[in-house]
């Protein structure tokens, strides 16, 4: 039972920069139909600039102004990249994002090197510890901003003008247009949420391990789409609920799985295995995902 | 239609001829000739462009052809080379049976992915492939059965011992591969793929069978890039999971696209370009200029994106069909973009 509740647990602390990143993505799609890979590199961006920002600055400053770099950076992706591209083939701007990301993670390798750098954490050591398991500060961090987040975004949309304006741009840009909405500003607004959702990510993950060019794309990237898709891909709930239910997944299959007869003592990274068959179930059995509305 | 050289006039005139003549001799003098004559010839940067040439036009296929989007393209590669190598060490077959195996399994595990866009399309369908592409990096070639994370070795046969030797042995296969794109272009089944591209519906309702085209389209990719990852094993003599990251599949995505898809020379050209630019560079500008032609490489990316939909493949459209025995013109009324890949996910 403890060991059950301690996996539950992990899990959902593992869960949360999933969620974090999926809620830009899904934002992302769900304003501009554009599958961002670039989200997770406003992280580690993020990331960076607070640690060349923490020379001058004590590390929390350095955070705030890191994550200001990455909601700028996806304010300028949405000028330079996404609004010329409007129009073209969906596959072309998927392409342009993910060069962007390349690019940001040459920049990075260029202007730094491929050292590991020691990237301190807000606060140090185990929140508390429960069920034998320590829970650093840094995850329960995470798990605050993902709660912040998922509230702030409940708000705007719902209790907002800006929030429908931007579900209107999304869902009926050219009459959204007429009523006098700038569907331009929309997808500005949606962009910089993003980035602060991929920045704020960013600065968190960066202080649990070592950082390195590109390594929120490296580590998180590719969980995050499949917690945005098995969420329902417009769906920020949706988001947040496939990014925990990705990070039980894995916690599940990495404390259970690791024993399959046929294939040897040990199936490597099982973990993979359980969520890449889980993306195709949800595809095949429901394709709009867990709680998508459109198809 | 873009398929090149589909409108190629053939105007006959003998002082054309033999400047096209001189232009064919000076690029085969580069490619065939220009390795044997020099001292410090990099057969082994040259080889791997190669090799990425060969799984871009793989990419080609799908993207191109049949509009389907791979991000998990170093998966597929993986699969050719470890099996291949497998093949060779485990099982002490001979380098042409691992090469004939390679490519086979390319096409099962393609033609498996075909099974899964059936059903699910568009982006979602890339979403898979990228999962996929990881968790063959991650499980799949760390199986025991591949030596559980410590890669196989995959030593070349005797007559291909050199590394100049292998390089001759790569440019036959591209020329090979070449030739299948080229010829399937050409057929039923080439004309099929492109119409499914276009709009399955209306496809389905001239009698073209989609599924068991589209499946074609996989299994033919499938070919090709296990092709390539049979060379890509035997270039460096041993294959491991290392390399096989999400990097490698963006990259073979973007020099696809940039290099403009449905034009397979403007694939190639460009697909040797970025692989050996990065190397040339550092041997001239030290360590740091590979992350920054890499970085201006992108954003190049984007800026051909914007402004030159068609890719590499347009802007050296008129040379390549100058070359073919066509008039050295711009196209007028290519519209690439509304050629592009469709479909909603």
């Amino acid at each position: 039972m403890e060991e059950l509740l301690a996996t539950v647990m992990v899990g959902v602390l593992f869960g949360a920069p999933y969620s974090l990143l999926a809620l830009g993505i899904a934002l992302v799609y769900k304003g501009t139909r554009v599958f961002n890979f670039a989200q997770a590199e406003f992280g580690t961006v993020a990331a960076f600039a607070a640690y060349l920002f923490n020379d001058h600055v004590p590390i929390v400053g350095a955070m705030v102004l890191g994550v200001a770099v990455a909601v700028g950076m996806g304010l300028a992706m949405d000028r330079l990249v996404v609004q010329p591209l409007a129009g073209s083939p969906r596959v072309t701007v998927l392409v342009a994002t993910a060069a962007v990301a390349t690019g940001s993670i040459a920049l990075q390798l260029a202007i730094g090197d491929a050292s590991l750098r020691s990237y301190p954490p807000v606060v140090r050591g185990n929140a508390f510890v429960l069920f034998d398991v320590g829970v650093e500060w840094q995850r329960l961090l995470l798990l605050i901003a993902l709660g912040g987040m998922a509230f702030a975004l409940f708000v705007f949309f719902s209790r907002t003008a800006y929030g429908l304006a931007v579900l209107a741009a999304s869902q009926e840009p050219v009459a959204t247009d007429l009523v006098g909405i700038g569907t331009k500003r929309m997808s500005a607004l949606v962009w910089a949420m993003a980035g602060f959702a991929g920045g704020i990510t960013g600065v968190l993950v960066a202080g649990l391990a070592a950082l390195t060019p590109g390594h929120v794309t490296a580590e998180y990237l590719v969980f995050a789409f499949v917690a945005a898709v098995i969420g329902g891909m417009t769906s920020l709930p949706g988001a947040v609920v496939g990014g925990l239910v990705l990070g039980l997944l894995q916690s599940f299959s990495a404390n259970y799985l690791t024993d399959i007869g046929w294939v040897g003592d040990n199936v490597p990274s099982a973990s993979e295995v359980v969520v890449f068959a889980a993306l195709l179930v949800v595809l095949a059995v429901r394709p709009a995902g867990l709680l998508g509305r459109e198809t | 239609m873009a398929v090149a050289g589909a409108r190629v006039e053939q105007v006959v005139d003998l002082r054309g001829w033999l400047a096209r003549g001189a232009a064919w001799a000076a690029i085969a003098f580069v490619v065939l000739v220009l390795p044997l004559q020099l001292e410090q010839f990099h057969s082994q940067r040259w080889s791997l462009a190669v090799v990425y040439a060969v799984a871009a036009l793989s990419l080609n296929v799908l993207i191109g052809y049949a509009g389907q989007v791979s991000l998990g393209h170093q998966g597929f590669l993986g699969v050719g080379a470890f099996f291949s190598a497998y093949m060779v060490t485990s099982q002490d077959q001979t380098f042409w049976v691992a090469l004939v195996a390679g490519a086979l399994s390319g096409a099962v595990a393609s033609l498996l992915m075909g099974l899964v866009a059936l059903r699910v399309r568009g982006l979602y369908l890339a979403l898979v492939t990228l999962a996929y592409g990881r968790m063959a990096q991650e499980t799949l070639f760390n199986l025991p059965l591949f030596g559980s994370g410590a890669g196989v070795e995959a030593p070349r046969p005797e007559a291909f011992s050199t590394d100049r030797a292998f390089y001759y042995l790569a440019l036959i296969v591209l020329a090979g591969v070449l030739y299948a794109d080229w010829r399937f272009t050409r057929t039923k089944a080439g004309r099929a793929v492109n119409a499914i591209r276009e709009n399955e519906q209306v496809a389905a309702s001239y009698g073209i069978p989609v599924a068991r085209y589209k499946l074609l389209a996989f299994v033919l990719s499938g070919v090709f890039v296990g092709l390539a990852g049979t060379l890509y094993a035997f270039r460096i003599q041993r294959v491991d999971s290392q390399n096989l990251d999400f990097n490698l599949a963006l990259f073979l995505v973007i020099v696809t696209v940039v290099g403009g898809l449905r034009s397979r020379w403007g694939v190639v050209v460009w697909t040797a370009a970025f692989t050996l630019l990065p190397d040339y560079l550092s041997d001239r500008f030290g360590s740091d200029a590979p992350f920054i032609s890499l970085a201006a490489g992108a954003f190049l990316l984007v800026a051909i994106l914007v402004f030159f939909p068609g890719g590499i493949g347009q802007l050296i459209r008129p040379v390549t069909r100058w070359l073919s025995g066509g008039r050295f013109a711009r196209d007028e009324e290519e519209d690439y973009v509304e050629e592009g890949v469709r479909g909603r996910p």
